[in-house]
């Protein structure tokens, strides 16, 4: 017997649990990168290339979650 | 007093129909082209220009008040914008950058403007029309530089290995000819559509809320006090977008004049 | 205001760390690789008939690819 349904759009209720990770993941390097400048401010020009592609790097899953909800969704 | 609706005549909540006024004039039937809108766009123009020609009326060395804070907006566009962003060659469009940056602040200022409160920059049109002369703007001064090939080959090869180029080549199409102008229209179009629709919530909530039930008045006075807040924040949105805009196009022409990497 | 010349010699933009110009091309780069080659393998889809897996795989390749032109363009 049924117990419990979920009705409508179940890619959504997916794109909200992929959206998780990468939003600690973003919080996480300009945490980082807030802190290291904190710590040494002349230290910010030589690290901010790496909050870039640390930050491209987490965001492309972020992207991969709304266009596969919109690739894949039935 | 039963707690009457229509205080206003706008309905609660607002939908799309409250950024399109009615004509102003007894012409243009169903599709009207002279509203309110098009009368803040004359008027912002109309200031800009006049203000201008009356500051620089009797120029002198030791400026007059309306001299000096005329040339210090214009200061601020050459250094802080142009020579700032594009370098020494940046004089050349110190003028054109400093009127596109007046412009917007002018149009946004109307969305916080008593009587008038709507931007002419929340019709999609005119951030549109902003951000496709920036686009022919960087793409000129590219292509008058480098020549069109030169131009296009900075522009859209990456420094990477050739087996690699036909992945990256149509990602750096789309990034720089698309995404480009689309972006800059659609930030300072979004920016001012939802600053005029969050006040117009939080106005037309504190009626509606009074036209259900009497005994929500508080929530209306907060609802109201709230509305004040969000329009000193609308203020600073303002200058901010007007800012944004005119610096990626003096970002974007600094990267079609940037020499080979 | 008015008194300024530029004093500093000009930088480029990498010096600016308030500026948004490199966050927004770093964004535009990974938008751009999924949407062209979620495209490309979307049409390779319809002509193969696969269910979506094409897609899927050219969203992935689009979004190395747009990595990888944020690492040499905005990179060390």
């Amino acid at each position: 017997m049924l117990l419990a349904a979920v009705n409508g759009s179940t890619a959504i209720i997916g794109y909200g649990l992929a959206a998780i990770g990468p939003g600690i993941g973003v919080g996480l390097v300009f945490s980082a990168y807030i802190q290291s400048t904190a710590r040494q401010p002349e230290s910010s020009r030589l690290t901010l290339p790496y909050v870039w592609i640390g930050f491209a790097v987490v965001e492309a899953l972020a992207l991969f979650g709304i266009a596969f909800g919109f690739i894949w969704a039935k | 007093m039963t707690g009457q609706p229509s205080i206003l005549a706008a309905n609660f909540p607002p939908s799309v129909d409250e950024f399109f006024p009615p004509s102003l004039a007894p012409w243009g039937g169903s599709n009207p082209w002279f509203t309110r809108i098009t009368l803040m766009l004359w008027l912002a123009t109309a200031a800009i220009i006049i203000f201008f020609l009356v500051a620089y009326r009797n120029p002198k060395m030791v400026p007059s008040k309306v001299q000096w804070i005329a040339e210090s907006i214009y200061g601020f566009g050459r250094n802080g914008i142009a020579t700032e962003m594009i370098g020494h060659e940046g004089l050349r469009f110190a003028s054109y950058l400093t009127t596109l940056f007046v412009f917007i602040l002018a149009n946004n200022f109307f969305a916080i403007l008593p009587f008038f409160q709507i931007s002419p920059n929340s019709h999609y049109a005119f951030p549109l029309v902003l951000a496709v002369l920036s686009w022919i703007l960087f793409n000129y001064i590219g292509i008058r530089k480098h020549g069109f090939f030169g131009y296009l080959k900075n522009a859209l090869v990456p420094p990477a290995p050739w087996y690699i180029l036909p992945l990256l080549i149509p990602i750096e199409f789309l990034s720089t000819f698309l995404i480009r102008p689309f972006s800059l229209s659609v930030r300072l179009f979004a920016n001012m559509f939802a600053g005029h629709m969050l006040l117009l919530v939080f106005t037309l909530g504190g009626f509606a809320m009074i036209s259900a039930n009497l005994g929500f008045i508080p929530f209306s006075i907060v609802s109201w006090l709230l509305t004040i807040a969000i329009t000193f924040l609308e203020f600073l949105v303002i200058i901010l977008q007007a800012y944004v805009f005119t610096v990626l196009t003096a970002s974007y022409v600094q990267g079609a004049l940037a020499e080979e990497h | 205001m008015t008194g300024h010349s530029p004093s500093e010699p000009p930088r480029d933009e990498n010096d600016r760390v308030p500026s948004t110009n490199q966050g927004m091309t770093a964004l535009s780069y990974l938008i751009a690789g999924i949407a062209v080659w979620g495209f490309i393998g979307w049409l390779v889809d319809r002509w193969l008939g696969t269910g979506g897996i094409a897609a899927g795989i050219g969203a992935v390749l689009g979004a190395a690819g747009g990595v990888y032109l944020i690492v040499r363009r905005l990179g060390a």
